[in-house]
């Protein structure tokens, strides 16, 4: 595991979430950000801030990143959301595409 | 990699992919790249049990499943500093560091 | 509508989980404000068919949902729309089949600026008093009211909603002086009149509306009506037809075609003055046309119907000559023999859908048929054929015919029901690797044919109906992962038990029979809890259709012509027009 190969997600309150790019890439938004070529300075700094996105938010996406991985691989888990985090959810998997 | 784990301290949160079957020493090898301390200078508490995860035991072993999240400290000079001021919404680490078996500050 | 992202979906379900789940989000007020409009409708839209919807839950939608349909939920009314009222940004309200909207239900959409949609479909409630409360929502640009209690001075009074592009008066008795109160609405490019009063007087003022591109008229009493130049789908079925689209100037682009169970006063009138080059689509089924010669010109005719006409095997050149464009041919009960396919083989390299139920057709059809590359759905139900050739010579082994169905490698869709196969003849179906959906109905067939058909993989539904299948026969029977419907009605030596054995054992299945009438409520709570999708809900509507092949949907039975759902697909189905419901305005003619 090397530092290049990771990516901070920074929340609105500062939280920060250390993920592998591999992850994020689920993403469809931050996949944009990272590859587009010169587009974003997230993509220097490897380090993308989301000022809409509370962290209890943020860091379920980044469980939901790795899920989903896991299941591309075949491991059939279970994906637990808490009713009330459902609402919030679906607005940040709607803005990262996820 | 079969599984993740959720490394804390303080407002930073590692996700780190690993297999059950790796040890704990192998988990701060691979904190080491991201965090550039040395591996004896950390120290790995498993949240739901305040269990402290020692080198030499696997993750198996010592029951650290997949999204479980592991409280990371480091050790500066001579001291143990827990560095601990998670965000109020992880009840749980409140209830580590009132139920904590080490003081907050331990002299070598 | 972009697809739902799994994450997203998943979030709906957890949402819409129970009604315990829907307390814990529903005062999140300042969030559910910020949700945008299509991840509100779709939590709407799950609520609604979780049964999770109820009219105050609504308000927490007012202020992001631009879309909702409620069609045919009994349960909405007065206090539904009393909430709906208060949408601020609603844009289209579909309320079709929901009967218990009157009059002063719409009274709460009154003066709403932000609708531009609503359809009151079948909402028999409504009368001319409910249209005076529409016509204060001058946005309007799509209205349908087809069944409703309007009369013909009601719909006079929709020429006031200048905006309107889209006009449903279906089963409306709409007069000539009503028509003619209607003027106004130069932007129609949508109206249907089914089942009106118009007779060829009333429909000269048809020419005042220039954007005009779909019209209705089926079972009216108009035989000619002058050109319209925008024109692209019409449907006159049920008419009687002299001369239409008479005139000067340029020919109507026409694309759709329906003139099913019409009645043609003289048949080379009737097409004269149509650009028939240009159509897309020709159903003729039931009606009286019997000079084929007009087809030869269809150089662009993807779909045709001439179901019950006259067609025979004299006239399937005039098939050939077009044959090249074809994708669905729909011959059932015509006289064509098989004779007629041998003639269209080689000459259809596109035809996907083939019907030849109820004609004369025989196992020797089935080796031309083997020669059509594309077909993907075949209906050779009620028809003589037997799975074999007696050849005199070789009498103790005969090959089955269906042997030649091997060579369709797109096939999905068989039906084989009132013909006379047994258990060995469809032994080359288990190489049909795409067949989804079979249908059988035969009293001859055995557990044999079930064993045969478990190595399909590929199949989704399954008819056997009247065999004689035997609890045993079923219990072995392990279906292909994908099966979700197992139709064995009239299989009458099953034991209840053995159902419901088998339902335990393949809880993704439904089982169609005349013990699991019983079962079916059982069941559906079983198959409910397994997975909230939709197939387990539409069980009842499925059980309305069955026997029925996914024939494309033009292909219906005539008779249901009165059904708007029938019509409207008669119109939109085949060929990529948008319907009405989308935004924006018909394709123009690129």
């Amino acid at each position: 595991m090397k530092k290049e190969d990771t990516v901070k997600l920074i929340s609105a309150e500062g939280m920060e979430f250390v993920i592998d790019k591999e992850a994020a890439m689920v993403s469809q938004t931050i996949r944009n950000m990272l590859t587009s070529p010169g587009g974003f300075a997230e993509a220097e700094h490897g380090e993308v801030t989301f000022p809409e996105i509370s962290a209890v938010i943020l860091e379920k996406i980044c469980q939901y990143f790795y899920w989903s991985l896991q299941y591309s691989r075949g491991k059939e888990t279970e994906f637990h959301i808490e009713p009330e985090l459902t609402l919030e959810l679906m607005m940040a998997a709607n803005y990262l595409h996820t | 990699m079969a599984m993740y784990i959720r490394v804390k301290r303080s407002k930073t949160t590692y996700f780190i992919q690993c297999d059950p079957t790796e040890t704990t020493l192998d988990i701060k090898q691979k904190l080491h790249t991201l965090i550039d301390q040395p591996v004896n200078d950390q120290r790995l508490i498993l949240m739901n049990t305040g269990d402290i995860l020692e080198d030499s035991k696997t993750l198996a072993d010592q029951k650290v499943e997949n999204d479980a999240v592991v409280a990371l400290t480091l050790r500066k000079g001579c001291f143990f500093l827990l560095v601990f001021f998670f965000c109020s919404f992880h009840f749980l680490e409140m209830f580590l560091i009132a139920h904590h078996p080490f003081p907050v500050i331990l002299i070598c | 509508m972009e697809k739902e992202s799994e994450l997203i979906r998943r979030c709906i379900e957890a949402a819409c989980q129970s009604k315990e789940s829907v307390e814990k989000w529903r005062r999140q007020r300042r969030t559910l404000e910020r949700l945008p409009s299509h991840l509100s409708q779709s939590l709407l839209r799950n609520l609604l068919r979780r049964r999770l919807l109820f009219p105050s839950l609504l308000e927490v939608f007012k202020y992001s949902v631009e879309e909702i349909d409620l069609r045919g939920e009994n349960s909405v009314d007065g206090e539904w729309m009393a909430y709906l009222g208060a949408f601020r940004y609603l844009r289209s309200l579909n309320l079709g089949d929901c009967h218990r909207i009157n009059n002063s239900a719409i009274w709460s959409i009154v003066g709403m600026t932000s609708l531009k949609e609503v359809d009151l479909s079948r909402c028999m409630k409504v009368t001319d008093a409910g249209v005076k409360h529409l016509i204060s929502i001058s946005t309007l640009e799509k209205l349908w009211i087809s069944e409703t209690g309007v009369t013909a001075n009601g719909v006079a009074l929709l020429a006031s909603l200048k905006n309107l592009s889209v006009l449903d008066l279906g089963g409306l008795p709409v007069t000539d002086s009503a028509l003619n109160s209607l003027q106004a609405l130069t932007k129609l490019r949508y109206l249907d009149l089914w089942g009106s009063k118009i007779s060829n007087q009333g429909a000269l003022v048809l020419q005042r509306f220039p954007k005009l591109s779909f019209l209705n008229l089926a079972w009216t009493n108009v035989t000619r009506f002058p050109n319209l130049s925008a024109l692209e789908c019409l449907n006159m079925s049920n008419c009687t037809i002299d001369s239409i689209l008479e005139g000067n100037g340029d020919k109507a682009p026409l694309l759709k075609l329906v003139c099913a169970g019409a009645t043609f006063m003289n048949e080379a009138e009737a097409f004269l003055y149509i650009k028939t080059s240009s159509l897309s689509l020709l159903d003729v089924s039931k009606s009286s046309l019997s000079r084929f010669g007009v087809l030869a010109d269809m150089k662009m005719l993807e779909h045709l119907d001439l179901s019950s006409g006259t067609m025979g095997d004299d006239s399937v050149e005039m098939i050939v000559c077009i044959g090249a464009t074809l994708k669905n041919l729909n011959l059932s009960s015509t006289r064509v023999s098989s004779v007629g396919i041998g003639i269209l083989v080689g000459h259809v390299p596109k035809l996907e859908n083939l019907s030849l139920s109820h004609t004369a057709i025989d196992d020797v059809a089935l080796s031309y048929i083997g020669l059509m590359p594309s077909l993907k759905v075949i209906d050779l139900s009620n028809t003589n054929i037997k799975g074999f050739i007696l050849q005199p010579s070789t009498e103790s082994h005969v090959d089955s015919t269906l042997t030649a169905l091997q060579n369709l490698s797109y096939l999905e869709s068989l039906n084989l029901e009132h013909t006379q196969v047994r258990d060995p003849d469809l032994h080359p179906l288990s190489s049909c690797k795409k067949l989804s959906h079979l249908s059988l109905k035969c009293a001859s067939l055995t557990d044999a044919t079930l064993h045969l058909l478990s190595s399909l993989p590929k199949l989704t539904t399954l008819h056997v109906r009247d065999a004689v299948l035997t609890t045993n026969g079923l219990d072995a029977f392990s279906p292909p992962t994908t099966l979700r419907v197992l139709d064995l009605m009239g299989c009458w030596l099953l034991t209840e038990d053995a159902i419901s054995q088998f339902l335990k054992k393949h809880p993704q299945v439904e089982i169609w029979h005349e013990i699991v009438q019983n079962l079916s409520t059982e069941h559906q709570t079983i198959s409910n809890s397994l997975s909230t999708s939709q197939q387990s809900l539409k069980g009842p509507q499925w059980n309305k259709k069955q026997g029925n092949l996914p024939m494309p949907e033009f292909f219906v039975d005539q008779r249901l012509k009165y059904n708007r759902e029938e019509l409207l697909a008669l119109q939109f189905s085949p060929l990529s027009l948008q319907s009405p419901h989308d935004a924006g305005s018909v394709t123009p003619n690129v």
